[in-house]
């Protein structure tokens, strides 16, 4: 699994300088449309399952079952005789929102830590860095697998074990961020003028900050609903009958001879949101990096 | 160097208890009694009563003291014990030494797929750079990043199993070891590759390479004389990445393709609570990352330098 910190994310403390989001290039604004509308697309799909899915999620049908696509049924229906389009459509949501929702909390969460880690610094730094640098010295995925079998089933379980792996990633970043712009003129300059810690931090630091982080989250995206997917697959965080597409390809697997579609229409859901996110985000980093644009052999 | 490689070494055995600690706290404020699944185990009637599970918890040493089950893990660790498993009622450290051949055979297997096809893939990436060739690897290693590991591995068996039975499907044999370590290398393979071309395209980027194409050379000189050996010093650090995607997708793998491995292994003990196991997995899983990256930066310092150098 790829750490924050991996060699090729140029978005690290050294390559990014503060203000980086501030300063993108219009091809960072065209990537972002590019990949950024099939995304919107997608989540508007999600958001408006309801309205656009022909049946309920969990409307069971047993003359129906393991229909073949047509047009009543799209994508056909599964073991019980459940449209698999409404549940992959309903998938989407979970999904995409878990996603969402883990992506957002990690980072602030690391975000803060980071922060405070960088800006305040001996003791509470010292303590804080050792926290994280024990939760990095396992792959983020081993001990994402490890919180949510301990916690047990339940949707916000799974959450709560990416959270808990993912924060820390976030937290190195940005604290080493932080340890940067301190040294900055213009941070002198405020503390001189008589600004409080909190003042900094709010007015200078955290401005400078942020831009970066919203990047790493975008960059982290794809890893996240992988990881989602995976726990779930492995029968943890999801009851039944929850339309989850890690849980529908676990659900699958029994009727591979009958009906190997179950498994393709979740799995090639999955690998599409993640390399839409992927596309958006090693586009983003390109389009932000400096150095590979002013390349000689180009 | 020296004086930093023995800090380094020495930062790890703190780092391994605050992780094993983190997880023991996690484990004793976690919903769920392994105690009353081990009475249940052992109960001829399928009933088990509160007497019952407070002997169970006493027989498991649940009923001491947070900060003393933690004491008496870390002294057993010193001296090579792990503890016993709930559910195996084994040894832990025998556990691990049953599991651990096949994980290490299936990632070696894994590990030589990744290298020998990430490093001439990200090279030929990063000199066709804005080719077709480029955009086709670089889609294809999205693509295959994007896949998860066990869709992958089902479309595998899917094709080579059950349509061209040409492998098995599951179980330890040579055969049988293509399939996983196939699954298991493709994420890696997608990474490794990309970040060769990255760190190639890095080192193209240096003055000394402009220095070298003013002063004549062609392009496919300047590429083996100056730039790979600069990019395959970042490529290095590719290997601490790699273990990370082999421990985490062994998991996955190992599940799948019934392998008896360390990654079932764990995926058991997680499952069915079994915490002496999940410790004494979580512990050795970090400390072979933990080393591993040790010696990918101390093997950068010593190659780069750059770094030597800097800190003279």
């Amino acid at each position: 699994m790829t750490t924050l910190d991996d060699p090729a994310s140029n978005v690290s403390s050294d390559a990014a300088p503060p203000g980086l989001v501030r300063n993108r290039s219009p091809v960072a604004y065209r990537t972002l449309a590019l990949w950024g509308v099939p995304i919107g697309v997608i989540a508007l799909a999600a958001l408006f399952a309801p309205l656009l899915a022909p049946a309920a999620p969990d409307a069971t049908n047993f003359s129906q079952r393991f229909a073949a696509p047509s047009l009543h049924h799209l994508f056909g229906t599964d073991e019980l005789g459940r449209d698999e389009f409404t549940r992959i459509l309903y998938g989407t949501r979970i999904s995409l929102g878990l996603t969402l929702l883990a992506a957002v909390s990690a980072s602030v969460i690391g975000l803060v830590v980071g922060l405070v880690a960088g800006f305040v610094g001996g003791v509470v730094d010292q303590v804080l860095m050792r926290i994280v640098d024990a939760l990095l010295a396992l792959p983020g995925f081993i001990l994402a697998l490890a919180v949510a079998g301990l916690l047990g089933p339940g949707l916000i379980h799974l959450v709560l074990a990416v959270i808990a792996v993912w924060w820390t990633g976030y937290a190195r970043v940005v604290r080493s961020m932080v340890l940067s712009i301190r040294q900055r003129p213009y941070v002198d300059a405020a503390r001189a003028t008589g600004s409080s810690g909190t003042r900094i931090i709010i007015r200078h630091v955290l401005p400078n900050v942020a831009g970066p982080s919203v990047v790493l989250v975008m960059l982290e995206m794809a890893h996240i609903l992988l990881a989602l997917a995976a726990l779930s697959f492995l029968g943890l965080g999801v009851p039944q009958p929850t339309p989850e597409w890690g849980a529908m390809i676990a659900d699958a697997r029994a009727y591979l001879d009958q009906a190997p579609q179950l498994l393709a229409y979740p799995g090639a859901a999955i690998t599409l949101v993640a390399l839409l996110c992927n596309l958006a985000g090693d586009g983003l980093r390109d389009a932000l990096d400096p150095r590979v644009q002013r390349h000689v052999l180009s | 160097m020296g004086r930093y490689a023995l800090r380094r070494v020495l930062v790890i055995v703190p780092t391994l208890l605050m992780l094993v600690l983190a997880i023991m706290i996690l484990e004793a404020l976690a919903p769920g009694d392994p105690a009353e699944q081990f009475a249940r185990l052992h109960s001829t009637t399928g009933q088990v009563t509160n007497a019952d599970v407070a002997r169970a918890r006493h027989e498991l040493g649940l009923d001491r003291p947070f900060v003393a089950q933690y004491v008496s893990w870390v002294e057993g660790a010193v001296h090579g014990d792990l503890g016993q498993s709930f559910t195996l009622e084994k040894p832990v450290v025998f556990e691990i030494d049953n599991h651990f051949v096949a994980t290490a055979e299936l990632a070696a297997v894994a590990m030589i797929l990744t290298v020998l096809l990430a490093v001439p893939l990200g090279v030929v990436a990063a000199v066709r750079r804005g080719t077709l060739v480029d955009h086709v690897l670089r889609v294809g290693s999205l693509v295959v990043a994007s896949l998860p590991g066990f869709f992958l591995a089902y479309l595998l068996i899917e094709i080579f199993a059950t349509r061209l039975h040409l492998l098995p499907v599951a179980g330890r044999s040579t055969a049988g070891l293509v399939l996983p370590a196939v699954s298991l290398a493709a994420g890696g393979i997608a990474t490794a590759s990309r970040l060769m071309r990255a760190s190639l395209l890095e080192v193209m980027g240096e003055d000394y390479i402009r220095t070298a194409r003013a002063k004549g050379l062609t392009v496919s000189q300047v590429v083996r004389r100056h730039a790979l050996p600069g990019a395959s010093l970042p490529v290095i650090t590719v290997f601490g990445t790699l273990l990370g995607y082999l421990l985490a997708g062994s998991v996955i793998v190992e599940t799948i393709f019934a392998w008896p491995g360390l990654g079932q292994l764990f995926e058991q003990a997680v499952t069915q609570r079994d915490y002496p196991t999940i410790e004494g997995l979580v512990a050795l899983a970090g400390t072979a990352f933990l080393l591993l990256n040790l010696g990918v930066d101390l093997a950068y310092r010593l190659l780069d330098p750059r770094i030597r150098l800097a800190e003279r």
